[in-house]
């Protein structure tokens, strides 16, 4: 049972990763504006 | 699928001051969001911005404008970032190019360039991620608590509770901290709040949990507290999702010139509005809006009041009379003396400031949540002392509170009206905020204004009182065809209803052609004077109808009459059989009373009001102890809305223009007013079934704590099933209600 301190320590450390890159892309903007970068990607490259 | 966003079009002429006043680097300042030595960025309110087409257009910006990096657009704000180089004049060719799109800028200096919201959204966004992260690994860890504990031995219990523990943490200190904040501030007022009682439970579960986890005894119920806060915050995130912002952004302000003319140290220059200054002397155009109470220096002005006092007949002034502020002037270019300085403005005064309007905020809710605190805070009082006041009765007064939840208190008002909110958007009526629905459902008084309100504005019915003979029809028509005014336009559906239908558009030629405002108009058809005008100018007696007149003789009398709109009388009638009581308050004259006499009583039409007597009109009714609502089309509304309980606005064909309105109604859905009341009405029953559903729960909950039932698995399983239950009824439900109740709709 002890592998499971170890999976815990490990699944949190990725958990960590995943909430750490949501903040950073909350701060920058990502979610200010949720309906024109669907609209966008319809659009040919320019 | 991307729905349109409800926009109105904005036709933007810009004056030459308008262009004078853009290169003027302190008037760019207020649009440019960031610049250094390489670049400056803008940021442009576009009213027109609606649909996909439109962001890809504008995003392709850099190819038309030189000088220009990107361009990005926010389709749900109607904003356009503009990145270019930071070299003189390139603002105005930017405006230059948008108007040329179609896409014109708004100029009006607003508080809401998107800035400090964006920040406030950020906040929450993250807020409510943090919340859902601590809540599923809150409920993973909590599994061993549900099975039993035993199954993994004894030291890895306390291993996972304390895991529990650290991952409530963020919850409690950080994403819960608006809810704290906010019931403070209530708590400090002394003001129910539904966040009171949120706020306490989660405070209780919170201690609770840390002492049995630190102690080691009794069962912690962190999942229960994470799952609270975490659903709580995505209820709020649905109900802040405005579907209307937009509608009522526009303020006072939009109306009022960008910038006057005015002669100063004898040259004549571009201002700004806010610099004029009384005795100041100002031109104004045709199409102008007199901003100060001023008097005529030169030229022959031609006053509309009906932005005012809702009299749709010109006014003519001369020089040295005094024009109060609010008038448009429809005749040449004038100029005017400024009698008062901007912010003294009668304008300003009836616009803006003034009493504060009764608070808007207050929800049912709220009211209801100051005795669910009290009763709960009983209740738990009673089980202590029921059960003997010991550690175990404790332990059962503790559990109620916990498992009283206040998931429905809190989401089912929001849930519910939002959802409301735009089920009658779609429908054509914007409703400002969540509360106002309630103030409609409970309107049991209408007070309508008539001209613009229950009458059209830009078109008119009537009849003959003298017939033209047919000869005279074709250089008659010729005439009015040159004209866009309303009458003009009914006498020409009249003319063309009386001649034989084998004739196409008149081909006489028309010179001379010369409309004089307030009077009437006149050509030259083909060698003969044809004048269409008022009965003074045309004959110089006194009298009413348009007379036609061709050669010098009076070959025709036309009476025009304003135009009910459509189906608007049938509202009026289901309004009554509904028991609202109604009224006419407007500034005409009462040449149409018959029009409406049957559906109005007498005593309850009154004409000639000024915006002053409307307002103490509705007063009256209001301290008699009616729910009234103000329906009006104009600024000369605006003060009478403020004494209203509800401001509904019909939007003038010029722009959205809603002074103190807390609904917005499109003119061609006002006949369905009395659909739209009763549908506020059924919305409001939902959230009291809402709010049984949710007490079913808590009952249950109550009688499970009281007999010492309670355990962590029955509170994370009834506190997400009732949260649950709670939303797809109170958006669910109320969907499908406006679907039945409005049929397909729009």
């Amino acid at each position: 049972m002890e592998i499971m301190i170890m999976l815990i320590a490990v699944s949190t450390m990725v958990a960590l990763i995943f909430l750490v890159g949501f903040i950073w892309s909350a701060r920058k903007g990502q979610f200010d504006d949720l309906v024109t970068p669907a609209v966008r990607i319809l659009d040919e490259d320019s | 699928m991307v729905e349109d966003s409800k926009r109105v079009q904005v036709q933007v002429l810009r004056t030459d001051d308008q262009w004078e006043i853009m290169q003027n680097p302190a008037f760019e300042e207020a649009f440019v969001k960031y610049r250094d030595q390489a670049r400056v960025q803008y940021v442009f309110l576009i009213p027109s911005i609606h649909c996909r087409a439109c962001v890809w257009l504008l995003e392709k910006l850099p190819s038309w404008v030189e000088g220009v990096s990107w361009a990005r657009v926010n389709l749900d704000q109607g904003l356009l970032e503009v990145e270019a180089m930071p070299r003189e004049g390139q603002f105005v060719d930017l405006v230059r190019h948008l108007d040329r799109l179609g896409y014109s800028p708004d100029l009006h200096p607003t508080k809401n360039r998107g800035d400090g919201s964006s920040l406030e959204l950020r906040r929450q966004w993250m807020m409510t991620g943090v919340a859902g992260f601590c809540f599923g690994n809150v409920m993973l860890f909590s599994f061993p608590e549900y099975l039993g504990g035993e199954a993994l031995g004894d030291g890895f219990e306390n291993v996972f509770r304390w895991l529990c523990l650290i991952f409530a943490l963020p919850t409690f200190f950080y994403s819960s901290s608006s809810i704290f904040r906010s019931a403070f501030l209530s708590f400090k007022e002394w003001k129910p709040s539904v966040d009171i009682p949120i706020a306490l439970g989660i405070i209780v579960l919170f201690v609770w949990s840390c002492t049995s986890v630190i102690l080691g005894r009794g069962t912690p119920y962190f999942d229960s507290l994470c799952g609270l806060v975490f659903f709580l915050l995505v209820g709020r995130s649905y109900q802040r999702k405005s579907f209307t912002h937009l509608v009522f952004e526009r303020d006072n302000h939009r109306f009022f010139p960008l910038s006057l003319s005015v002669i100063r140290k004898g040259k004549r220059e571009a201002i700004p509005l806010s610099e004029l200054k009384c005795s100041d002397h100002y031109f104004l155009k045709s199409g102008g809006l007199v901003p100060v109470r001023s008097h005529l220096v030169k030229g022959e002005g031609v006053f509309d009041f009906r932005m005012v006092t809702g009299e749709t007949e010109p006014q003519l002034k001369h020089v040295e009379e005094r024009v109060h502020a609010g008038g448009i002037q429809r005749g040449g270019e004038i100029l005017l003396e400024a009698e008062e300085d901007l912010d003294e403005s009668e304008l300003v005064r009836m616009w803006g400031g003034g009493e504060e309007r009764p608070s808007r905020r207050e929800e049912i809710l709220d009211r209801i949540s100051g005795v669910f605190t009290l009763v709960i805070l009983s209740l738990s009082g009673f089980t202590f002392y029921w059960h003997g006041m010991d550690g175990e009765a404790l332990h059962r007064a503790c559990a109620i509170l916990i498992v009283a939840c206040p998931c429905a208190l809190a989401l089912s008002a929001p849930l519910t009206l939002g959802k409301a909110i735009r089920a009658l958007a779609d429908r054509g009526c914007f409703v400002r905020y969540g509360a106002m629905i309630e103030t409609l459902a409970e309107t049991d008084h209408v007070v309508f204004d008539k001209t613009g309100t229950l009458t059209h504005i830009d078109r008119m019915s009537g009849e003959w009182s003298e017939k033209p003979l047919g000869s005279s029809i074709e250089p008659l028509l010729a005439l009015i065809q040159q004209s866009g005014h309303p009458v003009a336009q009914s006498l020409k559906v009249a003319l063309e209803d009386m001649r034989s239908n084998t004739q196409t558009s008149p081909e006489d030629s028309v010179e001379h052609f010369m409309e004089h405002p307030g009077k009437g108009m006149e050509a030259m058809v083909a060698g003969k004077k044809v004048r269409v005008g008022s009965r003074v100018w045309i004959s110089g007696q006194a009298g009413s109808g348009v007379c036609l007149e061709l050669d010098g003789e009076i070959v025709g009398v036309y009476n025009p009459r304003s135009l009910l709109r459509d189906g608007i009388l049938d509202s009026l009638e289901s309004l009554k059989e509904d028991g609202v009581g109604l009224s006419l308050l407007s500034g005409d004259h009462n040449r149409d009373e018959e029009l409406l006499r049957g559906y109005l009583s007498a005593e309850e039409m009154h004409f000639e009001c000024s915006p002053e007597v409307k307002a103490r009109k509705i007063r009256e009714k209001v301290e008699a102890g009616k729910r009234v609502a103000m329906v009006g089309d104009g600024l000369n509304d605006s003060l009478a809305m403020k004494s209203s309980h509800l401001g509904i606005a019909v939007p003038l064909e010029d722009g959205c223009f809603a002074p103190n309105s807390d609904v917005i109604i499109q003119e061609s859905e006002l006949r369905r007013l009395h659909e739209f009341r009763k549908f506020c009405r059924l919305a409001v029953r939902n959230i009291w079934v809402c709010l049984t559903i949710s007490l079913l729960y808590n009952m249950l909950g109550f009688i499970l704590a009281f007999s010492g039932r309670i355990s962590p698995m029955v509170c994370a399983v009834l506190m997400p099933i009732s949260a649950l239950t709670i939303l797809i009824y109170s958006v669910g439900w109320t969907g499908l209600l406006a679907k039945r109740f409005f049929g397909r709709g729009q």
